[in-house]
């Protein structure tokens, strides 16, 4: 192989082709695999020597934080609110830790305060939909949950088929009065699951929203007023059209009895693929029926451009999508059949006041 | 609470982004391992990294970046695992398809040859001919400097060259390689 061009076509056309990942499958998929291998956690000194010496890693992530071997949660005073508040506030929110303490730490750790952070969606009043990040603080089930984090991880059930689900580490972490935190690992069942007594520990904790904070903006308050999707891919430019029956004309939603149209109006602009709700228009009556005819051109002729500003137009969980602009495309669907149609630019102006 | 697992605490953006991509990642991967079960679990290991440090790397606008990351960095630092030597069939096998000989063969071959290549030859190799990134961006990717990205290039284009099975493959006409 001399020719780095050449490899770059071999190694191009090797790979299988594969369909994308549905996210259930990271989710669902099974292994008929044996569960993770725990690294025996007693190794002979001279192993273990030889093995640092040599600058190798050899402890395996799945091995168990704590070593094994029960251990006891010490007693749980809860620290009063103001202070729980306060350490709320200032507890790590990163979603994920890097580094999770095992039953010895957490045994060790004077718990005051468990603190909880969670992101949500909240609506707020004329102000859209927000991802917030909310702390809270455990006000039930907390000395339960201690318990439960100390317990020991359960050995490896060899030859056992085990789910491949990912789990992630608890979202909370444990306070102690001065603000110092732990990151608890959860106990391991044999296929490194979380314990049952764990699922059941955490779902007993009652928390208490301490503060909500608001992340960003992920619906403006058009598209919480209006229904309408904050965000919409302009089908008729990412997908190849070329291959699409021209619709023979004729109003859309064909079979759908009269009901209110409601017109998402999307604009693209950062996104190349996804345009952002600029306002909606909802039509009843002859209105909404001047808007099925005018949705009901033939198919385009010639070459048609992606445009910037397109619409989406719902009778109810029915959509066609019509681009406001060039040849005015209609992705519609005729009896079950994708067709590509054309709209009437000066009827579909007025009827969603484009001008 | 939220986040125990993935299923609970995912969000659309993540969904996307793994609708998007993941079948590119799992060509890539395909190259690094070798198999397709192999190149799933690889995948399915980096996306679920990804998804730990998802708000960060969002934040940075750097998904790509970071997944092709992590990818690269579980293959290099995957111990060989039992379960490797078992791979799962689908559920049904006796089905017809068209003759697609010439993909299997040259997936042998490359798959092959591959494997003789040490872990870091290779992902510096898939890096920079299947992915087409830089000696730079190839180097920021698998966290060496870009003098060990060109030095792994150059002995694993050697040894492809001594190895001579992948001369001619590539007939010049599209992507997908005739039988040799």
């Amino acid at each position: 192989m001399t020719d780095e061009d050449e490899l770059r076509h071999v190694l191009k056309a090797a790979p299988p082709e594969f369909d994308p990942v549905p996210l259930s499958a990271l989710q669902d998929r099974r292994y008929n695999h044996p569960p993770p291998r725990r690294v025996i956690a007693v190794a002979s000194a001279a192993v273990l020597v030889l093995v640092i010496a040599a600058g190798v890693v050899f402890l395996s992530r799945e091995r168990s934080p704590d070593g094994g071997g029960s251990t006891s949660a010490p007693p749980y005073t809860a620290a009063d609110t103001a202070t729980q508040n306060r350490l709320a506030q200032s507890a790590p929110c990163t979603r994920l830790p890097r580094d999770l303490s095992g039953a010895g730490a957490i045994a060790g750790f004077k718990t005051v305060a468990v603190v909880n952070c969670r992101i949500a969606e909240r609506t707020f009043a004329g102000q859209g939909e927000w991802e917030v990040l909310v702390r809270q603080v455990a006000i039930s089930g907390v000395p339960q949950l201690l318990d439960a984090l100390v317990e020991p991880n359960d050995p490896a059930t060899p030859n056992t088929a085990c789910s491949g689900v990912g789990y992630l580490p608890p979202q909370f972490v444990l306070v102690d009065r001065a603000g110092n935190y732990l990151h608890p690992r959860f106990p391991t069942d044999g296929c490194g699951a979380p314990k049952a007594s764990y699922g059941r520990a955490v779902k007993q904790v009652v928390w208490r929203d301490v503060s909500v904070q608001r992340l960003r903006q992920t619906r403006s308050a058009t598209s919480v007023a209006s229904g309408c999707a904050q965000a919409w891919k302009n089908e008729n430019s990412i997908e190849d059209s070329s291959g699409i029956p021209s619709s023979a004309g004729g109003p859309v939603f064909g079979s759908t009895p009269a009901v209110p149209l409601k017109a998402c109006i999307y604009r693209r602009a950062g996104d190349p693929m996804a345009g952002n709700l600029v306002r909606s228009v909802t039509l009843k009556g002859p209105d909404a029926t001047s808007l099925r005819s005018a949705l009901g051109g033939v198919g385009p002729t010639g070459s048609c451009p992606a445009q910037p500003d397109y619409a989406v137009v719902f009778a109810g969980h029915q959509y066609v999508n019509v681009e406001l602009g060039g040849c005015w495309r209609v992705r519609r669907d005729d009896g079950g059949h994708t067709t590509l149609g054309t709209a009437d630019p000066q009827q579909l102006a007025a009827l969603l006041r484009l001008h | 609470v939220e986040g125990t697992s993935v299923e609970r605490g995912t969000d659309d953006a993540f969904a996307a982004f793994v609708a998007k991509r993941s079948a590119a990642l799992l060509r890539t991967a395909w190259l690094l391992t070798g198999s397709e079960a192999a190149a799933q679990d690889l995948v399915q290991a980096a996306l679920l990294r990804t998804w730990t440090r998802w708000d960060r790397v969002v934040r940075k606008d750097l998904p790509e970046t970071y997944v092709r990351k992590v990818l690269l960095s579980t293959f290099l630092t995957w111990r060989r695992r039992r379960w490797l030597h078992e791979t799962p069939m689908p559920d049904e096998v006796d089905t017809s398809a068209p003759d697609t000989t010439a993909e299997v063969e040259l997936r042998a071959v490359v798959r092959t040859v591959l494997e003789t290549l040490p872990r870091g030859q290779r992902a510096a190799l898939v890096l920079r001919f299947f992915d087409d990134l830089s000696e730079r961006d190839t180097a920021a990717v698998l966290g060496c400097s870009t003098g060990t990205v060109k030095s792994q290039t150059a002995r694993a284009l050697a040894r492809l060259r001594a190895d001579g099975r992948l001369n001619g493959l590539y007939d010049g006409r599209d992507e997908r390689v005739e039988r040799p």
